[in-house]
């Protein structure tokens, strides 16, 4: 039925607006040529800077950016906990730090020794208090909680929104054109790593218990960086690390190659924004790239929390957490001493500079697949419930924190 | 340029440009600011023939359809609008085709933009299949072919238009 179409689309054209200036506009960016370049002294004419409009090229934007939710300043630091309800139903947070999102995950078969893990992901939602469930790939909530990065597509997803967390309205839509797994803010919120693969990462080899990263080699291909105001998108091609199995033997004299076996190679930010770090599975636990991908050191002087994007070293700077334990233990940066120790299975990051949001166990840690999030002093003398115990081995969520 | 040329140009844009509006709306799927930059770009084209130019509206809205077809292909990356909400259950029964429009443009903005373009050629141009090929540069065959592709995908992307579309060709 040509009718249909026919109406719908003048219908719908009728819906522009003609801007006033597109002469002017026009006018402005007309493509210059070397009109008289003859007339011009050779050897001049290499200097004469000649501006052609590229067939390929996208134009000089005009386009208006979107504006992003500003920040509260001050940032609320209440201590907010849910100790009823495992996953959380209301808002948790301590200091300047707040659960974001959470996921939870499931295993499903795709094929007979295969399986994939599934997340569902849970997003704060500051108009009732608590969260909702989203259909998203993944979510990422940038610092402030005023706005989050979410991912469209089952598993992998080619549509990237910029939410609204307060009115829960998509600001804008950028399509990528290869698939991406995960999304990261940057530091400062303006800015958004998509990490893309040729197929869903996370698949495991073998069911059930026997289930495990299948050392096939990562499906990663790179990542984009995308400007969340304008959505401009720009691709870079990054290969995975190697998963470890298949390298050929090397002398006891090199150096050990550093290796992941994970399919999910996701990038997050440097602390100050200015480089990518690729998670590794060996130690140190993260490689960093500039953001076009060129391979980099680690900048100096920053700590991280092992496995994420979140600083080991507290807020004032002077002391650094420590790795997973029970106890865990709280250091000196400048003189390594032990400031304190806590009965926690993991130090997650710092609520404020006495303070530090943790994987408590339950009861008196006799197993410790139950656990909660628990707010603790460094000495260990005080700690909070903020989440309810969870039994990480009958079903798991996952907590995401970020800056509030 | 001179500026007798220049006013020329001016008057046109102020004639034409509702015109090449609509159609930059419906070929970059309801993309204002998309919109505004394919018009200025082909524009922008049309200021340095303006003096060789016979038909200054065909040559710009043919730069629009060729240039939008190149910047998806390029991998540009657009900025959609939130869509606007369908009508509430209560009033979809008084207002079923203008659901079915909304449903249809949806539907449209997904496709990719050549098969848009043969569409919009087709059915707001009312080109013919022989002239849509000239103007997209490619045969008759690869306009007929893209058109049944287009068609068909709409059909996937919006189920309950397949009866509506079923009879296009």
């Amino acid at each position: 039925m040509t009718r249909l179409l026919r109406d719908t689309l003048h219908e719908w054209a009728d819906e522009s607006v003609v801007p006033h200036d597109l002469a002017d506009r026009a006018l402005r960016r007309r493509v210059w040529k070397p009109v008289g370049a003859a007339a011009l002294v050779v050897g001049l004419v290499a200097a004469i800077a000649v501006f052609v409009t590229g067939q390929n090229e996208p134009p000089d934007t005009v386009r208006p950016a979107i504006e992003l939710p500003v920040r509260p300043s001050p940032a609320p630091t209440d201590v907010r906990t849910d100790t009823e309800h495992s996953p959380p139903t209301k808002l948790i947070a301590a200091g300047r730090m707040a659960v974001s999102a959470y996921y939870a995950t499931s295993r499903e078969p795709v094929s007979e020794n295969m399986e994939r893990i599934r997340r569902k992901w849970s997003l704060y939602d500051p108009r009732t208090g608590g969260y909702e469930q989203t259909p998203w790939a993944w979510v990422d909530v940038a610092p402030g909680l005023q706005v989050a990065a979410v991912l469209e597509g089952d598993l992998l997803g080619k549509r990237l929104g910029i939410l609204d967390m307060n009115t829960r309205q998509i600001l804008s839509w950028i399509e990528l054109e290869q698939p991406a797994a995960s999304v990261a803010w940057s530091p400062d919120g303006t800015k958004i790593v998509a990490t893309t693969y040729s197929s869903y990462p996370d698949v495991l080899r073998g069911r059930g218990d026997q289930a495990s990263p299948s050392h096939d080699g990562s499906p990663r291909t790179g990542y984009y960086i995308v400007d969340a105001r304008t959505g401009k998108a720009e691709h870079h091609e990054l290969a995975p690390l190697p998963s470890g199995i298949n390298l050929p033997r090397i002398s006891r004299n090199s150096p050990r190659p550093i290796t992941n076996g994970n399919g999910r190679q996701d990038l997050g930010w440097s602390l100050d924004g200015t480089m990518l770090w690729a998670p590794a599975s060996t130690s140190p636990d993260r490689v960093f790239y500039s953001l076009d991908g060129e391979p980099r050191d680690a900048p100096k002087g920053e700590r991280y929390v092992r496995g994420s994007q979140i600083s080991a070293v507290s807020p004032d700077g002077r002391l650094l957490l420590g790795r997973d334990g029970l106890p865990t233990k709280i250091t000196d940066v400048e003189t390594g001493q032990v400031a304190g120790r806590q009965r926690v299975l993991q130090l997650h990051a710092w609520a404020d500079d006495d303070n530090v949001i943790a994987l408590g166990c339950a009861g008196k840690c006799e197993d410790e697949f139950t656990n909660g999030l628990v707010l603790v002093s460094v000495d260990g003398k005080r700690m909070t419930q903020l989440a309810a115990n969870r039994n990480t081995r009958k079903g798991n969520w996952k907590a995401v924190l970020t800056l509030r | 340029m001179d500026a007798a040329d220049e006013q020329r140009f001016r008057e046109f844009v102020t004639d034409r440009s509702p015109a090449l509006m609509r159609l930059g709306f419906l070929l970059t799927g309801g993309d204002q600011h998309a919109a505004e930059d394919l018009v200025q770009t082909a524009l922008a084209k049309l200021v340095t023939k303006w003096r060789t130019v016979d038909a200054p509206e065909a040559y710009a809205k043919q730069i629009m359809y060729r240039q939008q077809i190149s910047w998806w292909r390029a991998g540009r990356r657009r900025v959609e609008m939130v869509r606007t909400q369908a009508p509430e259950p209560e009033a979809r029964d008084r207002h079923h085709q203008s659901e079915l429009r909304m449903v249809l443009r949806a539907a449209l903005s997904r496709l990719t933009a050549r098969q848009r373009a043969v569409l919009v050629l087709r059915y707001f141009e009312d080109l013919p299949e022989r002239e849509v090929a000239h103007v997209l540069g490619c045969s008759v065959g690869t306009v007929r072919s893209t058109a049944h592709r287009s068609l068909a995908r709409l059909r996937e992307v919006a189920p309950e238009l397949a009866d509506e579309l079923e009879v296009v060709t």
